[in-house]
């Protein structure tokens, strides 16, 4: 069991890692190459801000459950900071419930809005393209970052340790830079 | 209680008059009991968020252009082709406020989106801007206007010979001034409230078409409101509509004169009969993009029918725009 | 007492009246806020409590409101920018450009820090973000601050402020999105944002002449540097300075809008570093552009999750609510800007700056179109407010990006702070009073 769910996680980690490089990646070619069309060769790319559009939704809602694995989340920490063992690990753990159980609910109302807009027929003006294909990630992204806390606080209630998330200890935690 | 209406315009934009008298006279007609609460725009979102908001019954009432609704009611965009509707004020606004095949045929489709069509109002023709005259199909070559991104205006800006462009709304002014793109597209009073008349050198009048905004209810809410509240909405939509047409003409002609004061330099071009006759003609090809993006909209089993469903809309629009100047 | 009670039933009946609503979302966000909570997590409370309790609206709209306030097209810079940046701090791009800066001031007085000031100008003009100016000056300057014996409590806390100089320097993402939320030409806000980015660089770099002095001789002086050396400095700053004038001049000439500028920023650093340095591998390039996707969404969430909450207060119409009493209609130029900088500060002091301004510029707008205040000052004045929310204790993104890099607890990274801050309230006050700082380039560009 734990092995599946290892298997699982690693594997959905690396997905999440591929969609946010390369939609960055994307972003940055897709500007520049409206650009260059408008200004050299008089053809602008009318879903340009359309993709961009869609790629951001993606980089967003992917790359928050990415952030939540890492342990990357902006907290004010100025309190917390000047507690002890026993306060931080209680509050940790009331955070990643709390935090959690609000993501999954997110992801709960996400996938009615997608079935809304699936019903509604909503169209992308430029691509003509039906708008909850693209949405679907939102409840994905929220629902992997929510179960990412409810993990984070099973994790916390069964060791020692103050886990940020599940994969990240609190003092342990890496650095990555901007 | 509190009816809540939102429009896609700013305050004192057509839009806003329209929903500022609708809510004086549903004021005034209950006695007080009902007020209106009046959102403008970008307060609750983008087009597509209220329009999809009172779709679900949190608005009552929303007012958006025929682009927008476009998402949702593809048929709605045969309002959007250029040279159907024309730009004679009396004609359009016959039609708007009283053709059988908005308000039989089209507002059917409406329903399906659990809206209900009210009224349409036009907001004065579309002019061109441009930093040179634009006659002819030739002289719109290599001329990058700026367009809202769906399909029906991209193509309809392709047929006429230019370069559409997708900008945002906050960068046009930017992008106009320095030269990004040339041109762009709308009514003069909003053209005058943008200031983007500071950076045009013409302005066009081509005959092809007004902005047309729609407003609507939520169907299911509507339908339950009892008899007396519902013609207390017809009658307060009648007014609405009467104010918003008096107020298009004079903001209209207001700010015109003002961009004439402005910039006595900014050129005013009226294109005759014979250079409007190039452009409707190229416009012809349009219907068949309007037939295929409505046919996109639909599962595979009902394209046939939805495309004869569109032409049929469209073809007695046009009969009626005839019978009626 | 009375008066307690009735307002505590109020609360718990969920009695419409605003400063009801107003109290008990803001103490709610502030006690979850300094619990530690994820920054997401007030924003989605305040906006739940809301919906549920006080208005009982499906709080589907919220999902719906986070799809929109990432929307716009302007947003996309950030991810540009911050991509660009980092970049240009793994390879080669900034230590050149600070290599310029310390040749030719590093030996004076204070020469180091005036060297962190003035180098932020001159990042600034390649980034547009707080957060990449904080990471690449800071990892560069902060060891060689610490060796000449400066203390790591100014060191840092001029770093976090001294990036304030790159957000108003052009291009800079609080302008390009002012100027998308408040219909504003982005080219006129940024040449108005140089004029009190420099006079910041000067107010900075005397405060730290006068630290370097007061501290005396526990600071080692950096020795002179020849004329050859400092040639060989410029020379290889030449490609980074070709920088600011490829953006600046491809905006200037129409050839890209603002938001297109930050594209071609990431595209000029990768030709730079990758192709004429050959510093950076493709592995590089990839690790750079998972974390700008890890920042973006990190911010972005934030940014999505505020424009739910500020869905909300707009639908209750709240801020229409609490600014009436303020009279700002018919009220004086100077005091209208000076209530919006206080009310963009103290927003910003607890929630993100791209947030604040998300949710306070739609209100803003048509006060300062009545009023006759230039939308283009006001821009500048809000930026600088944005940029100083980002080092103002207790929220700010650069003394949480400094956290990060300089793995620092919380209290030592913000005990510096208060000089810089009082310096930035002064600037603030310059600017209320003397607007030419900024809008004189402006004129002279635009008229
Ligand atoms: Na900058
Ligand atoms: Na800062």
């Amino acid at each position: 069991m734990k092995k599946i769910l290892l298997w699982l996680s690693n594997g959905s980690e690396l997905i999440e890692k591929f969609v946010i490089t390369f939609s960055i990646l994307l972003i940055m070619l897709n500007s520049t190459a409206n650009a260059i069309g408008r200004y050299a060769f008089d053809k602008s790319l009318f879903f340009s801000e359309e993709l961009n559009q869609f790629l951001i939704v993606g980089v967003t809602f992917v790359g928050f459950a990415y952030a939540v694995r890492k342990g990357r989340n902006i907290r004010m920490t100025a309190l917390y900071d000047t507690f002890g063992y026993t306060a931080k690990k209680t509050i940790l753990t009331m955070i990643s419930i709390i935090t959690g159980a609000i993501l999954i609910y997110l992801a709960y109302k996400s996938v009615f809005y997608v079935i809304e807009i699936k019903d509604i027929n909503r169209l992308s003006p430029a691509m003509q393209f039906p708008v909850y294909i693209i949405y679907s990630i939102i409840p994905l992204g929220l629902g992997i970052a929510g179960l990412q806390y409810l993990i984070t606080f099973l994790m916390n209630i069964t060791h020692k340790e103050i886990y940020l998330s599940h994969e990240v200890i609190e003092f342990r935690s890496e650095n990555i830079g901007v | 209680e509190t009816w809540k209406f939102a429009t896609e315009e700013d305050k004192n934009d057509v839009q806003d008059i329209f929903a500022k008298t609708f809510a004086e006279t549903i004021k005034e007609e209950s006695g007080g009991d009902i007020k209106v609460r009046i959102f403008y725009y970008g307060q609750l979102g983008t087009e597509n968020d209220i329009v999809e908001l009172t779709a679900k019954g949190t608005l009552q009432f929303v007012s958006v252009g025929t682009g927008h609704l476009g998402s949702y009611i593809p048929e709605v965009q045969a309002l959007s082709l250029p040279y159907v509707l024309g730009t004679d004020v009396d004609v359009v606004r016959k039609i708007l406020t009283g053709s059988k095949t908005i308000y039989s045929q089209l507002s059917d489709r409406f329903e399906k989106a659990n809206l209900k069509l009210l009224t349409m109002i036009s907001e004065g023709e579309m002019a061109w801007g441009a930093n040179k005259a634009i006659r002819t199909p030739e002289d719109f070559s290599g001329q990058k206007i700026r367009t809202f991104t769906s399909t029906i205006p991209v193509e309809t800006y392709k047929a006429f010979g230019a370069t559409p462009t997708p900008l945002s709304w906050g960068e046009v002014y930017g992008a106009l001034q320095l030269k990004t793109v040339d041109g762009m597209v709308n009514p003069v009073y909003f053209i005058y409230n943008a200031k983007w008349h500071e950076v045009q050198d013409y302005l066009m009048f081509p005959g092809q078409q007004p902005y047309v905004g729609t407003v609507s209810t939520n169907s299911k809410w509507f339908n339950a409101l009892s008899e007396e509240k519902q013609a207390m909405v017809h009658k307060a939509i009648t007014v609405a509509e009467q104010a918003a047409h008096d107020y298009q003409l004079e903001i209209n002609r207001e700010n015109m004169a003002k961009i004439q004061t402005e910039r006595p330099d900014l050129e005013v071009v009226i294109l005759n009969d014979d250079e409007r006759s190039r452009f409707k003609d190229l416009s012809a090809a349009l219907h068949e993009t309007f037939y295929n993006v409505v046919e996109n909209a639909y599962a595979e089993s009902e394209k046939s029918d939805a495309r004869e469903n569109a032409k049929g809309i469209l073809e007695s629009l046009i009969q009626e725009v005839k019978d009626a100047s | 007492m009375d008066m307690f009670f009735d307002f505590l039933k109020d609360i718990i009946d969920g009695e419409l009246d605003i400063y009801v609503i107003t109290f008990t979302l803001l103490f709610t966000m502030i006690i979850l806020l300094f619990l530690s909570f994820p920054m997401v997590v007030p924003l989605a409370a305040g906006a739940l409590i809301g919906l549920v309790h006080f208005s009982d609206i499906d709080t589907g709209v919220m999902i719906q409101q986070m799809v929109t306030g990432i929307s716009p097209n302007a947003l996309i810079a950030v991810p540009m920018f911050i991509l660009a940046a980092d970049i240009m701090a793994r390879g080669h791009t900034a230590h050149n450009l600070l290599g310029l800066v310390e040749a030719f001031v590093g030996h004076l007085r204070g020469g180091l820090p005036i060297t962190a000031c003035i180098s932020c100008t001159l990042f600034g003009s390649v980034s547009g973000s707080t957060q990449a100016t904080v990471v690449s000056v800071g990892q560069i300057m902060r060891p060689k601050l610490l060796q000449a014996g400066y203390k790591d409590s100014f060191v840092m806390a001029l770093i976090i402020n001294a990036s304030d100089i790159a957000f108003l320097i052009p291009p800079s993402i609080g302008l390009i999105l002012y100027g998308t939320l408040a219909n504003t030409s982005v080219a006129e806000l940024f040449i108005a944002g140089i004029g009190p980015g420099i006079v910041l660089a000067i107010l900075f770099s005397i405060y730290c002449y006068g630290y370097s002095r007061l501290q005396g001789d526990r600071i080692t002086l950096v020795p002179q540097k020849s004329r050859t050396e400092r040639i060989a400095a410029f020379k290889k700053a030449l490609l980074p300075l070709g920088f600011p004038i490829l953006i600046v001049g491809g905006i200037y000439s129409g050839a890209v809008t603002p938001t297109e500028a930050a594209s071609f920023s990431v595209l000029y650093a990768l030709i730079v570093e990758c192709l004429i340095y050959r510093e950076l591998k493709l592995k590089d390039i990839l690790d750079a552009a998972l974390g700008t996707g890890l920042i973006t969404a990190v911010v972005f969430i934030l940014v999505g999750m505020g424009q739910a909450f500020s869905w909300y207060i707009s639908f209750e119409q709240i801020p229409q609510g609490l600014l009436a009493p303020l009279e700002l209609e018919g009220a004086s130029k100077e005091y209208i800007l000076f209530i919006i900088a206080l009310s963009f500060f103290i927003g910003c002091m607890f929630v993100d700056s791209l947030v604040v301004l998300v949710i306070l510029t739609p209100i803003f707008v048509p006060i300062v179109a009545a009023s006759g205040l230039d939308p283009v000052l006001v821009g500048v004045m809000i930026t600088l407010q944005m940029a100083i929310g980002s080092a103002t204790p207790p929220f700010g993104c650069d003394i949480f990006t400094a956290i990060a890099i300089f793995n620092k607890p919380y209290m030592d990274v913000i005990r510096g702070t208060p000089p810089f801050i009082i310096i930035l309230a002064i600037m603030s006050a310059l600017l209320i009073f003397v607007p030419e700082i900024a809008l004189i380039l402006r004129d002279l560009a635009f008229t």
